[in-house]
């Protein structure tokens, strides 16, 4: 009876002692586009404020905040594959909580996912990237709206 | 006779050697005493003729100009950063000047408040921001531009930051971010001759590769949020990557190679400050500083080339006039003949005018700022002008040689956090007022590398 309830403690213990660790596991090189992470604040997505944008040109700078110490990786959702393929290795937000990342824009449609890990969990966020033609970013801009009262 | 001929000969030789031993004398200075230099006063004369009637004006109103173009496109990736090392950058702005020539000549009518957000949109389309080193007084950069009286003065009296759109019109936007005063200038001034320089330019340069270029607004990182305890200025660009730089040599012409003092850079300078060396007194301190004094001034220039003037009395009189454009250019113009005695060949460029007398200089190589700093000054020149009179001057002088070898400095992240890491632990909000490359020389002679310098909450840090 004795052994039986120290077994009992013992592993209760190890597995303690094992979870946080299996909490914070890193992402693996490749992740799928579903992958939220078990936290939603470790990183805050500043730029697109909206998790998607529209641009005519062959890049987009991503930004986010976040804790010092949060390691962060960035991928891209292959269509082919169905999966999200590293792009950009990890790095590490330094003491000025910011962080911004280039990435190229191959095809009219990019699909990206930004992860942060730290000790308080993980994050994934994905980020729809769309090209559009420099005419139509034009036309846009020369879109005028007029407000009209009615009553 | 042998005898006869042999006392002609002898008289002969007498009379010449008086001749080369006399102008020995007189014209070597090392043979005269401290102090006494008639045919150098004389040549001086000469030289300060020739030195009044060919002033480099160019380096005088230089001091006026952008430390940097940007030449936006509406894309990242095909945004340019100009410097004065750039051969386009003098082009550029010479066709920008006219445009804020009309504009600081603008009438009431076509001046009209704007947001912050129009400010940002202009920046994220075709534009040219005009980034300066300081902020300016409204009418004094009306008197550089020579613009008439304008009614823009009214409406705002500084500004730090210049927008000129040109599609579909062109549009001057001025910026006074400290004060939050935003304005539009409705120019009538064609942009046509700006926008071919500007496209011929992104077109040359786009062959390159360069870094993609965000300013702070774009990325969100002029607003705090959250935990975010790091602000940045909303124009600070943003850089994804680093160029090589050249590693500057910096030495000190005061000092020869055999560690003499060079007489004659100090008799040049003296000149400047019209010190008469017939009449002057000169002595050596303990540490080496050679001290000049005379009845309008002090003048101290120590072994490490650091140049200090104090005025008696009223001071060396520059202009009738007590205007602060004529201040400065006046200032500059000191600076320049100092610089050519010197042999120093950088250029200059202002970096602080807002103090009511005081003005500070700073060198510019290949277009990057050289931030001086040492246990006595902390700029590349300080002058001290009061009612048109110079009281007070101070310059660390040096040449700076371009090398052949270059350094590529650390990332832009890895530069800011490292720089904010050494104040977090005992700041609260942490706000960058700049961060871009340059160099900085605290004294010592030898090789300089550009670094990133971050201007943390007005506490300069060198990374």
């Amino acid at each position: 009876m004795f052994k039986k309830l120290l077994s009992a403690v013992l592993i209760i213990t190890a597995l303690s002692s094992a979870l946080p660790c299996v909490s914070y596991a890193a992402f693996s090189n490749t992740i799928s586009l579903s992958e939220k992470g078990n936290s939603s604040d470790i990183i805050y997505i500043k730029r697109p404020e909206s998790h998607s944008a529209s641009t005519s040109d062959r890049t987009y700078t991503i930004s986010a905040i976040g804790d010092q110490g949060t390691k962060i990786r960035v991928y891209k959702y292959n269509p082919s594959t169905g999966i999200c393929n590293i792009i950009k290795a990890e790095t590490s937000i330094g003491a000025s909580g910011l962080y911004s990342v280039v990435v190229d824009l191959t095809s009219d449609s990019n699909i990206f996912v930004v992860t942060g890990e730290n000790s308080r969990g993980s994050q994934a966020v994905r980020i729809d990237i769309n090209k559009i033609k420099k005419s139509t970013v034009d036309k846009l801009k020369n879109v005028t709206v007029t407000i009209r009262n009615f009553w | 006779m042998h005898k006869e001929q042999f006392k002609n000969i002898l008289l002969v030789f007498l009379i010449m050697t008086n001749f080369v031993l006399g102008s020995k004398i007189l014209i070597d200075k090392k043979l005269w005493p401290n102090g006494y230099n008639f045919f150098s006063n004389v040549g001086n004369i000469y030289t300060n003729i020739i030195n009044y009637f060919s002033d480099d004006n160019q380096s005088q109103t230089q001091v006026f100009l952008p430390e940097k173009i940007l030449i936006n496109t509406g894309d990242q990736t095909t945004r340019i950063s100009l410097n004065s090392g750039n051969s386009e950058f003098f082009e550029i702005y010479s066709e920008a000047e006219k445009i804020l020539k009309s504009a600081f000549s603008a009438s009431a009518d076509n001046i009209s408040p704007v947001s912050i957000e129009a400010l940002y949109s202009t920046l994220s389309s075709d534009s040219i921001y005009l980034d300066f080193p300081t902020r300016y007084e409204i009418a004094l950069f009306s008197d550089f531009l020579g613009a008439k009286e304008n009614e823009l003065s009214v409406a705002s009296e500084e500004f730090s930051d210049i927008i000129i759109t040109h599609s579909p019109k062109t549009i001057v936007y001025i910026a006074d971010f400290e004060n939050e005063k935003y304005f539009q200038i409705n120019v009538s001034k064609n942009a046509d001759n700006l926008i071919t320089v500007c496209n011929n330019t992104a077109k040359r340069l786009s062959q390159s590769e360069r870094p993609v270029i965000n300013y702070s607004f774009d990325l969100g990182f002029d607003k705090p949020f959250g935990s975010q305890k790091t602000t940045l200025n909303p124009l600070i660009q943003i850089y994804s990557s680093v160029l090589p730089y050249p590693v500057i040599y910096s030495e000190n012409p005061i000092v020869n190679e055999d560690l003499s003092v060079n007489e004659i850079i100090i008799d040049d300078i003296l000149n400047v400050f019209n010190i008469n060396p017939s009449i002057m007194n000169r002595y050596t301190e303990a540490g080496g500083t050679i001290v000049f004094v005379e009845n309008n001034g002090i003048l101290k220039i120590d072994t490490n080339g650091y140049l200090e003037y104090e005025a008696k009395g009223k001071g060396i009189e520059l202009s009738s006039t007590n205007n602060r454009y004529t201040n400065i250019v006046n200032a500059a113009a000191i600076i320049s003949k100092i610089n050519k005695a010197a042999k120093n060949n950088a250029s200059i460029i202002i970096s602080q005018s807002e103090k009511a007398n005081t003005f500070n200089f700073d060198y510019l190589i290949s277009g990057l700022k050289m931030n001086v700093k040492t246990d006595k000054i902390s700029s590349g020149i300080e002058i001290v002008i009061e009612d048109g009179y110079l009281k007070s001057y101070k310059q660390l002088i040096r040449n700076y040689k371009i090398t052949d070898e270059t350094t590529i400095p650390s990332e832009y992240f890895a530069a800011l956090d490292t720089a904010i890491a050494e104040y977090s632990e005992f700041m609260n909000e942490i706000k960058i007022d700049k961060m871009y490359i340059g160099y900085t020389d605290d004294g010592a002679v030898g090789n300089k590398n550009a670094n990133w310098i971050v201007d943390v909450n007005n506490i300069i840090a060198i990374q």
